[in-house]
């Protein structure tokens, strides 16, 4: 095993063997590189890779450690890795369903979403488990899922799912597009969108589709499920 | 179908994927376009190319009760319950017996219905087919079918994860290979004017032999491939909004995808590949894998520039109960059987260009187990349909079921490597001119190959 012979005798060779096993430096590395890649980027920083593995290695294979080495890095609270992981389908749906504060009596149906954005619940074939980087994630056929699956839960089309978006956003009928887009991008965006999607989203606004009522009504309603589906929709919201 | 919004365009001749893989500067290139010579790219008619449709059966299927050796006895004395009784008129245990040609296709099966549908169905006097597949008999005999067996990956393994990796990333043994198969032979052929389209997997997620740079789609339903929205205004607008959302944002990751997926909705919706109905009374199941086969049918029928297409089809693991004539893996080969007869009716004169290859990661052990059913074993059948197929033969060198010939004691040895079965399809029909890439490590020597695609 390994170059090394074992003969401690029933139970305790398997136990040698998994001491040999958990203190071979290929596994420091690989629990490092797991651990950096589902808190960090999809690629982390080798440098990173290399103290957590040290820190994994010195203590005896304490996770908590580890995870300690990786929080008070640098790199983790770099530039390059604040928002850099792409929602993997359930973190989308679920942080969708708490940005939205959906009631939520059914989840069967949003589990399906799950499914249908490309990650079937417990059904992982792999032992290996679903996929921690974007590319299993981001292709034509899911993408089109998440955004539909934004539009029809804003938009209270989900069975056993209801939103609140008016009061979500406070909402008055008089209020108007503008400050309705300003409020979604404030919440579900924490405001931290990028120019052109604002101006875009503004835009989108101005189509009468959105303002419900006809032109000449007085007071324009604004469909706010179209609307924070949109904002939940945006480039921004894929990213965690 | 003509394209008719780009008729003034027919000569342009831009790679959508150059400007995609470019990012940031090819999309200045791209923006300084008006919006409908834009269009105009991605809907510019694709050059008419030679399609392949994959099929995995997924949880590996029992090779020796889908193509029954009933020429060889030992395959009756290992399976006492779940045995598929040789055809009325051929010969059990008698070794090869040439059946009359004049029998063929008119014979036993079509003539007398009353023994149709409780043995094997003929093809050559030592191997038949399941009675489940008969509607697959017919092209057979018309030389549209072609079968190899004894086929498979020659790694040892029987986990179904580790086979079905192999067989789809292409390299059995090593588990390093971060693409699939299908995707490199994409990448070896050439990109200009290639649709988003060009590789379509039915269903949520894309399968490994898919993963890889040359992208392709995952389409769970033809028609749900749209932004839904109440109402179509709303959707027109909305679909407007996350368009420019994604064209512009600076998340190369997913800027490339939006401007894929808003590309490919654009090209369906124009194509409306719902709107072709089944042809020549072909009559699909209604299970998922019949829908799967008819949409693939449609988008083949819309000329959208599709060259593969995959399908999966699971539920092959039959440990417990496995059934012969009838049963668990008999209802399979039902849905299995007419799907495939069916596409092939629905594609008619279409079959020139079409080859439809199944694969299963391994096939079950020759001997039944304790519960009528089987267990993980080693080679396995393939089926490969297409106009230009050199049908009507069963391939591959037939290993024998004597103790001292089965795989480690329990199964059908393996005779013939499936990448030569496929390295003949992508090699003769797709047109890949380099197999090394696709099959590394692999002898790709076409001399080699079992010659079922007709050249």
């Amino acid at each position: 095993m390994l170059g090394k012979k074992i003969h401690a005798g029933g139970m305790k060779d398997g136990e040698q063997v998994i001491e040999l096993l958990a203190r071979h430096p290929s596994t420091s590395k690989f629990i490092s590189t797991k651990l950096a890649r589902r808190f960090v980027s999809d690629n982390p920083p080798p440098a990173l890779v290399g103290r957590m593995a040290k820190t994994f290695e010195s203590s005896d294979g304490d996770i908590r450690s580890v995870l300690k080495t990786m929080i008070y890095s640098p790199e983790f609270w770099s530039r390059e890795a604040y928002r850099a992981k792409i929602k993997s389908p359930f973190e989308l749906v679920v942080s969708t369903v708490r940005a939205l504060g959906t009631d939520v009596d059914t989840p069967m149906p949003l589990v399906q979403w799950t499914g249908r954005i490309g990650e079937p619940l417990y059904q992982c074939q792999p032992p290996t488990g679903y996929s921690d980087k974007a590319d299993a994630w981001v292709n034509t056929g899911a993408l089109l899922n998440r955004l539909n699956f934004t539009l029809t839960l804003a938009g209270n089309r989900v069975r056993g799912s209801r939103s609140d978006v008016a009061s979500l956003l406070g909402m008055e009928p008089t209020t108007d597009a503008k400050t309705v887009l300003d409020r979604a991008v404030g919440v579900f965006l924490s405001g931290q969108a990028a120019p052109a999607t604002v101006e875009t989203l503004q835009k989108q606004l101005d189509s009468p589709q959105v303002l419900q009522a006809k032109l000449d009504d007085p007071v324009k309603q604004v469909d706010l499920g179209v609307v924070a589906g949109l904002v939940l929709g945006a480039p921004e919201f894929q990213r965690r | 179908m003509s394209h008719e919004c780009c008729e003034g365009v027919r000569g342009l001749k831009f790679s959508r994927r150059y400007f995609l893989k470019q990012g940031g500067v090819a999309l200045v290139g791209m923006s300084a376009m008006p919006a409908f010579l834009q269009r105009a790219v991605a809907a510019t008619p694709m050059p008419n190319r030679k399609q392949l449709v994959v099929l995995f059966q997924r949880g590996a299927a029992d090779g020796l009760n889908v193509v029954v050796p009933f020429g060889e006895s030992n395959y009756y004395r290992m399976r006492p319950t779940i045995a598929i009784p040789a055809p009325k008129r051929g010969g059990r245990g008698s070794g090869v017996v040439p059946a009359n040609p004049e029998l063929r296709g008119s014979g036993f099966v079509l003539a007398n219905p009353e023994l149709n549908g409780d043995a094997a169905i003929d093809l050559d006097g030592f191997f038949g087919l399941h009675p489940s597949l008969a509607p697959l008999e017919p092209l057979f005999h018309k030389n549209q079918l072609a079968i190899v067996h004894a086929a498979g990956s020659p790694d040892p393994t029987r986990s179904h994860f580790d086979a079905q990796d192999f067989m789809e990333s292409g390299t059995p043994g090593v588990k390093a290979t971060e693409d699939g198969w299908l995707d490199r032979a994409l990448e070896t052929l050439p990109e200009e004017n290639v649709s988003p389209f060009r590789a379509v997997a039915m269903g949520p997620n894309l399968p490994r032999m898919l993963r890889g740079s040359a992208g392709a789609i995952a389409l769970p339903d033809v028609r749900q491939f749209k932004v839904m929205t109440q109402s179509p205004a709303i959707g027109q607008m909305v679909e407007g909004g996350f368009e420019a959302m994604y064209a512009q944002t600076v998340d190369q990751a997913l800027h490339g995808t939006g401007t894929e997926t808003f590309e490919a909705i654009d090209l369906l919706r124009k194509a409306d590949p719902t709107k072709y109905q089944p042809e020549n009374g072909a009559l699909y199941p209604t299970s998922r894998l019949g829908q799967s086969l008819q949409q693939i049918g449609q988008l083949l029928k819309a000329n959208i520039g599709v060259e593969v297409l995959f399908v999966d089809c699971g539920g092959w693991d039959n440990h417990v109960n496995e059934g012969g004539v009838q049963g668990q893996l008999s209802n399979l080969l039902k849905d299995l059987g007419q799907g495939l007869a069916a596409f092939h009716q629905d594609m008619g004169d279409r079959m020139q260009d079409i080859v439809f290859v199944t694969m299963s990661e391994f096939g079950r052990t020759a001997k039944e187990n304790g519960n009528r059913g089987t267990d993980h074993g080693h080679a396995n059948c393939m089926f490969v349909m297409g106009g230009g197929v050199r049908g009507g033969q069963v391939y591959g060198k037939w290993p024998g079921l004597a103790d001292h010939q089965l795989n480690e004691g329990r199964d059908l040895a393996l005779t013939t490597d499936f990448r030569s079965v496929l390295g003949e399809v992508l090699s003769k029909h797709i047109g890949v001119a380099d197999l090394k890439p696709v099959f590394p490590g692999f002898d790709n020597n076409l001399h080699k190959f079992p010659g079922l695609i007709k050249t």
